[in-house]
């Protein structure tokens, strides 16, 4: 029993890592024929954690939810390690269906239970997702201290990728704050990291946020060859996913877009997948849409109202701001000044929204 | 009334001359997982 036991931590500490092995496959198969034999409920519950764990990382969310569910029937009977790892996996699980807030719920509840020893690894992992809940939910100073627990944890373990992870949310956290050079210190120390361990998937996002900063820095020809960088790379790159290149080729869309360049944005916005569009951009596609669509029928701008309520009814101030700004400018370029004047003005209140 | 409109419309634009709004969806966030190729390898349950 305690065999299968160190073989169950062995096995969650290698998904953490991400580095499991064909010979981890086997030998997963092998516990899920023998744990039947077993009356130990906790070694139960830990099992159908770590498949939890396994599910969510190979995106088969539909077959996790089941488990989840599954789990949820006998909640109670969890012990209180098994109860932090439930709220630790179902918060990744809704992270990856963009579902933040959620996350976020699962997340407080274990960190409000003191009495539980997790491993320091568990730990940090913990406070990296929160840092991240955060970070999607646009709470800056709460995402810089959770980032920074998880970073000191990671650093003194040498998990050098995950402080790469940390690094960036640093990085964005800051640029958030208009505070460039510190983003910039913080995606310079990523680089340096990245040679150590090289990964393309993470050079890609250091990249494509540096071109965010070019952007806020007015370098607009040097954040659009960033950008273009980072579209030709994730199309080279096969294990990266459809989601992620859309989501590059849309804010470089949208980037031509801001830069005037609207031959350039229609080009890319041609070139995108859309089927299906990423639920996280699906009505700020539609925006830019209509906005490319404005410079030959400017009628058309009167049905963005509708979805500019729907990014602010989604919690996207940020999007709502940036979207009623640009068609403000849309607005002014045609000299509709009492319209633009609007829109500038519900720009601005969108922008006080944000809980900084 | 004209004059006074106009004045509150390019305040607002001058507002957001300096302040203009990023999109927090531009960012590229970190994955809440490492995504390697291994993990993606592995064989169904």
């Amino acid at each position: 029993m305690q065999n299968i036991k160190e073989k169950l931590n062995h096995l969650n500490y290698k998904l953490f890592l991400g580095k499991p092995n064909n010979s981890d496959e086997l030998e997963l198969d092998l516990i899920s024929s023998r744990i039947s034999n077993y009356s130990n409920v906790d070694i139960n519950h830990y099992f159908l954690l770590i498949k939890l764990r396994v599910l969510a990382i190979k995106r088969n969310l539909r077959a996790a939810t089941r488990i989840i569910n599954q789990i949820q029937s006998f909640h109670d009977q969890l012990s209180g390690y098994n109860k932090s790892l439930f709220g630790i996996y179902s918060a990744h699980k809704l992270l990856l269906e963009n579902k933040h807030q959620e996350a976020k719920g699962k997340l407080t509840d274990v960190l409000s239970r003191e009495n539980v020893t997790l491993e320091r690894w568990l730990k940090g992992y913990l406070f990296y997702l929160y840092a991240l809940c955060e970070t999607k939910g646009y709470r800056i100073s709460t995402c810089l201290l959770y980032v920074d627990k998880a970073l000191t944890i990671f650093q003194g373990e040498y998990f050098i990728s995950r402080c790469i992870d940390c690094l960036i949310i640093k990085g964005v956290s800051y640029m958030r704050l208009n505070d460039l050079e510190q983003a910039e210190e913080c995606f310079a120390i990523s680089e340096n990291l990245l040679f150590k361990e090289p990964d393309t998937n993470r050079q890609l996002k250091v990249l494509h946020n540096r071109a965010l900063i070019l952007l806020k820095r007015g370098q607009n020809k040097e954040a659009v060859e960033y950008l273009l960088n980072t579209v030709r790379l994730k199309k080279e790159m096969e294990t990266i996913n459809n989601d992620s290149l859309t989501f590059s080729i849309y804010v470089l869309a949208k980037t031509y877009y801001k830069l005037q360049n609207i031959q350039e944005c229609k080009h890319w916005l041609h070139e995108m997948e859309r089927d299906p569009i990423p639920a996280g951009i699906q009505i700020e596609l539609i925006l830019l849409d209509y906005l490319c669509m404005a410079e030959e029928e400017t009628e058309v701008l009167a049905n963005t109202a509708g979805f500019i309520k729907e990014l602010k009814q989604a919690g996207k101030w940020n999007e709502a701001a940036e979207f009623n700004y640009l068609i403000g400018q849309k607005y002014q370029s045609l000299k509709q000044y009492k319209k633009a004047s609007a829109h500038f003005q519900s720009a601005y209140i969108a922008q006080t929204n944000l809980s900084i | 009334m004209k004059r006074l409109l106009k004045g509150c419309f390019i305040g607002l634009v001058l507002t957001f001359a300096i302040t203009s709004p990023v999109s927090a969806g531009d960012e590229d966030l970190p994955d809440p997982d490492q995504k390697t190729a291994e993990s993606i390898l592995m064989k169904e349950w």
